[in-house]
């Protein structure tokens, strides 16, 4: 029924091909003119769920206090320390000049220079709140005064200094423009910043998350490179399976067209292209390329068969019958599987983390632009080309190695040894499955690059000199104005930052008591004992007031609220390891939420629980998304093939590729990201194609042949070949991405090649020998009459109208 | 009949005398426009200067998100001997927690002023070697130097044209710095003044950071004559707001007396003390 409507579709398509053309070509100029609206995001909030409560609390605390770009500098001198005339003023102008940007929060740039960095002393003359840097010190006796103030205010150490005096830091943060984020241009103005000030007597080391993301999109930009390697090694795959000019260009105009049709309705909806979805060109281009290849392979396959069978016909009328057979054939397999692939694509549009969604949404919408042009455009073009000459005809149908392989491997499988190699394979598949126990997510940016690249050398750099380039941030709320100035919130604030300071990784904390304490010992001479916090609530609200006198209304907003009902503990930490810091978090959690005053709590976050945000969304996301997957594929091919049996032969394999999937990441360990996750979602997405061309094409052989061997042959040496074919470029399409020299692209193509093999594997040889020992009713009822039918009427039979 | 050459050296005779009359006319306006500039600062340097007053005042300190902090205080101030320097005494009535706390300056435009802090709940007073021209008054948009303003000396004046502001006929000045010292001092590379052409009070100000980027404009309103025998003005209202970082505080005079008694002792620590 399906092959009759598609029969007739296909000759209105050929009847009607130049109009075709037209049609297409008019719709992708409207799209094309919508590529002008897809925007670039580099917005980190598209990384992460925006209900997670780490999500939640960083969003809080980057509205109150900032923080959220926090970018160190660091200037090390070669020799001696920072207290030199010469490194001081490269101190002071590197200050001076990142708050000329635009781009900074003038407030939130903190280095020994700034003017709300300010030396707390007391002395029995009274009170001295001076800054810190002003003038550059011109004598041996102002220098040691500069030291002795830095020296005097522990809070700067190990933050603005390091501590044994050899290296400073300059502590910035920036707003990103959300409507068009780029880390890029600040990362660029900034070294444009420190380049002025590099020079034989010092280095300069930069570190922190816009590093990161600027870094990413660095990377990003390379994308382009690698797209156009990857369509030159699907064209030379193609060229090597066909052996055709043809063969070689129609896949690749089909999936150029994809990716600009989909990047062009992803401008159109206002969809926004992101660091994750710069590889999705690639994946759109393979299965594009790929359904390109059955129903080309289908179309050699029967422009053979009509030549030998109407040998009288003109070349041009056996070309219009191959196509029509072709898409009558195929089409019906190719509709369901492009509608399975993007359907379960599409359904990654209910993800919370909008790069997934975005994904979902890009990958959705290549594949169903494939879909439509390869139904209409493509045989549309192939019946206005001239046909295949005698020569490529030949040499595509020339048995060559791979066939010899696929037909004593079907030789294999249709004999009774099926039931041995179907219980080999799931052992196979058990062992590989069993490494995801050891699979880890992790979505640090810093782990992208390589451990010799500038931004993991700088990091370390940094790391190695002050309190570390990680941020996590401890909100501690209350529902009344003043709540910070309670003494028993500043003393479980004081606490539990003598508790992170006592953790192996935490290189510093800061918050608004050690102000207090520092004003209270600085109040009292100096004393030791001093440096705590006050008994007395007016009391610490009087010495807050008291400092302002000297500072600017802005000077504690990075610590604490405007009415002081919240506060932040800035924490810096030496890893980026989410696992460490959502212990850490935990353990904070436990130990002092219950020693605030009823009313207070205390919440986590900042850039690193933001990533443990996006881990969580993973972990238990993925498994989610990747039942939703299953099911949309077993629901669909069950009411396609009219069987539950048969949306089982569909599903079982691609389940089995999913946990392949896992095992590989966990054997190789390879972290789950937000690349490699996608990965899952492409074996299913495109596993299901390799299930449903086989099995389309085994029932379609065995209902014609009656014999399993034979009907397991044929299927194997068409459609398994073709199946290869696919699998081989998408894998080599990826495969480029292993020279990005960025883990993020690394990883996804090792992930995406391993999920190609086992994806290829077990639709050639783990379907096939399940199809062989089950023998399910759903592809061998029909049998007997087929081959009654067959030897009436021979397959590709059509009539073509003129 | 004069030669030729005679008639070209006569037209260039008028031409240069012409020229030459030009440029001592330019110079003498240049030269009266920069001394009636310094004379309008000059005034607008005296115009605020009350011999003694008492305000309640209401500071509203308001951030980039509107969110406010309200401080009351009692300011007590007097001239100081030379007519220039001014005492200040503070005291701030709310919030609750700062209640009594207070504040007292002894200005010196030619040195760093003295500065003491009383806090109630220490019960003692500290002095607070802290400030300069160009830190934060009280934690406040304004610097020392916008609330106490300079010397006329310190800066060159220049008279750049007249505008209405708030319906007010003002004189517009530009201000720069005389040397790199004032600069640093008081942080500003230069400022613009409108000042009321009645009372010589400044309307409004615009002040340019070391980047020449512009850092606050400050508007003034609400100007009453409060000591009419010596011409002397005070403003109720008071705007300053920091464009850099979108904060504002507003000071408003609630209430204010110029009959105000004092001794010797008003303006002491002991004073400040005594709550």
């Amino acid at each position: 029924m399906a092959h009759l409507w598609f029969k007739g579709f296909a000759e209105k398509i050929i009847q009607y091909r130049w109009i075709t053309i037209f049609i297409v070509v008019l719709c992708s100029i409207f799209l094309g003119s919508n590529l002008m609206n897809l925007q670039i995001d580099m917005d980190q909030d598209t990384w992460v769920p925006q209900d997670h409560p780490y999500v939640k609390s960083t969003k809080v605390i980057d509205r109150v206090f900032g923080g959220r770009n926090v970018l160190i500098i660091s200037v090390v001198p070669k020799s001696g320390d920072i207290y030199q005339t010469k490194i001081l003023r490269k101190i002071q102008q590197i200050q001076s000049d990142i708050e000329s940007l635009p781009e900074a929060i003038k407030h939130n740039i903190l280095s020994i220079a700034a003017k709300k960095v300010k030396d707390i002393r007391g002395s029995d003359e009274g009170l001295v709140v001076k800054r810190v840097l002003e003038t550059i010190p011109q004598t041996d006796a102002e220098m040691a005064a500069l030291k002795q103030r830095v020296n005097n205010n522990p809070i700067y150490i190990n933050s603005l200094v390091s501590p044994d005096g050899k290296a400073a830091a300059i502590i910035a943060d920036f707003k990103i423009d959300t409507s068009k984020p780029s880390y890029q241009i600040v990362k660029d103005k900034i070294d444009t910043i420190i380049n002025r000030q590099l020079d034989s007597s010092v280095n300069i080391y930069t570190a922190g998350l816009p590093i990161d993301f600027a870094w990413f999109e660095k990377h990003m930009m390379k994308m382009p490179l690698f797209f156009g390697s990857a369509i030159l090694i699907i064209m030379l795959i193609q060229y090597l399976s066909f052996r055709s000019f043809q063969g070689m260009i129609l896949p690749i105009v089909t999936a150029i067209l994809s990716v600009f049709w989909s990047l062009g309705f992803m401008g159109l909806i206002g969809v926004h292209m992101d660091g994750m979805n710069t590889t999705t060109p690639i994946l759109i281009m393979s299965v594009a390329a790929g359904h390109a290849i059955q129903i080309l392979k289908r179309y050699y396959e029967e422009y053979n068969r009509v030549s030998q069978d109407q040998a009288q016909l003109p070349a041009k009328k056996i070309n219009q019958l191959a196509i029509v057979n072709s898409i009558a054939h195929v089409g019906p397999v190719m509709f369901v599987a492009g509608l399975i692939a993007s359907i379960s694509f599409y359904t990654l549009a209910t993800y919370d983390v909008s790069v997934v969604k975005h994904f979902g949404v890009f990958a959705g919408s290549g594949i169903m632009a494939t879909l439509i042009l390869e139904m209409t455009f493509i045989p549309a073009l192939r019946a206005i080309l001239p046909p295949p000459k005698t020569k490529e005809i030949n040499s595509e149908k020339q048995k060559g190695w791979l066939d010899r392989q696929l037909l004593s491997t079907a030789n294999k499988l249709s004999g009774p040894k099926a039931p041995r190699i179907l219980g080999i394979s799931l052992l196979a598949v058990l062992v590989i499955a069993s490494g995801s126990y050891f699979i880890e997510a992790d979505n640090s940016l810093k782990n992208y690059s390589t451990h010799d690249s500038e931004v993991r050398v700088h990091d370390r750099a940094i790391n190695q000199r002050f309190g570390g380039t990680n941020t996590i941030y401890f909100l501690i709320e209350g529902k009344k104005k003043d709540t910070i100035k309670d003494p028993r919130v500043l003393n479980t604030i004081s606490k539990l930052q003598a508790y992170l300071e006592s953790q192996p990784e935490v290189g510093k904390t800061q918050s608004i008591a050690d102000m207090v304490k520092r004003l209270n010992q600085a109040m009292h001479n100096e004393k030791v004992n001093h440096n705590s916090i006050p008994d007395e609530q007016s009391l610490v609200a009087q010495y807050l007031f008291m400092y302002t006198l000297s500072g600017s209304p802005q000077d504690f907003d990075s610590y604490v609220n405007n009415d002081y009902s919240s506060a932040v503990v800035w924490t810096f930490l030496k890893t980026d390891s989410t696992q460490y810091a959502k212990t850490l978090g935990q353990a904070v959690s436990e130990r002092f939420a219950s020693q605030l005053p009823k009313g207070v709590t205390l919440r986590m976050g900042g850039s690193l629980p933001q990533t443990i945000a996006g881990n969580d969304s993973l972990t238990y996301g993925k498994i989610k998304n990747v039942g939703q997957m299953a099911l949309v594929v077993f629901i669909l091919s069950s009411l396609i093939l009219r069987s539950l049996v048969g949306g089982l032969f569909v599903t079982l394999p691609l389940i089995i590729v999913v946990s392949t999937n896992f095992g590989v990441m966990g054997w190789l360990g390879v972290p789950l990201d937000m690349g490699t996750m996608t990965t899952a979602a492409m074996a299913i997405g495109i596993g299901a194609d390799y299930e449903l061309y086989l099995l389309f094409r085994f029932r379609e052989e065995i209902q014609r042949t009656g014999n399993l061997q034979q009907a397991t042959r044929n299927s194997l040496t068409t459609s398994g070949k073709a199946v290869i074919y696919v699998a081989l470029s998408i894998a080599a399409g990826y495969a480029c991405l292993l020279l990005s020299g960025f883990a993020f692209y690394s990883r996804l193509a090792i992930m995406v090649i391993a999920t190609m093999i086992a994806s290829a594997f077990v639709a050639i040889v783990f379907l096939r020998a399940m199809t062989a020992t089950f023998k399910p009713r759903f592809m061998f009822k029909d049998t007997n009459q087929a081959i009654t039918q067959m030897s009436l009427k021979p397959a590709g039979e059509v009539n073509v109208q003129q | 009949m004069y030669s030729s050459n005679t008639l070209l050296t006569l037209v260039l005779l008028i031409f240069c005398s012409n020229l030459t009359a030009n440029q001592s006319t330019k110079q003498n306006t240049e030269k009266s426009t920069a001394k009636s500039a310094e004379q309008i600062m000059e005034r607008n340097f005296y115009a605020g200067k009350v011999s003694k007053i008492k305000k309640q005042i209401t500071m509203k300190l308001i951030n980039h998100r509107s969110e406010e902090r309200v401080r009351k205080v009692i300011v007590t101030s007097a001239l100081q001997d030379n007519g220039i320097d001014s005492y200040m005494l503070v005291r701030f009535l709310k919030p609750k927690d700062i209640q009594g706390t207070g504040f007292l300056q002894h200005e010196h435009s030619k040195a760093e002023d003295d500065l003491w802090i009383f806090l109630p709940a220490l019960d003692r007073s500290r002095r607070l070697i802290a400030s300069n021209k160009k830190d934060s008054f009280m934690g406040t948009d304004f610097a020392y130097g916008d609330m106490l303003p300079p010397r006329v000396s310190y800066y060159h004046h220049k008279l750049i044209g007249e505008a209405v502001v708030d319906g007010v006929d003002c004189f517009l000045i530009e201000s720069t710095p005389i040397n790199q010292t004032i600069k640093d001092n008081y942080g500003y590379t230069s400022k613009k003044t409108w000042i009321d052409k009645k009372s010589f009070h400044e309307v409004k100000v615009e002040y340019y950071d070391l980047d020449k980027q512009l850092l606050k404009t400050q508007r003034v309103s609400g100007i009453k004559l409060v000591e009419p025998e010596n011409d002397r003005y005070a403003a109720m209202r008071r705007e300053m707001n920091n464009h850099q970082t979108g904060h504002k505080t507003i000071v408003e005079a609630t209430h204010y007396e110029t009959d105000v008694k004092l001794d010797q002792h008003t303006f002491t620590v002991r004073t400040l003390e005594w709550f």
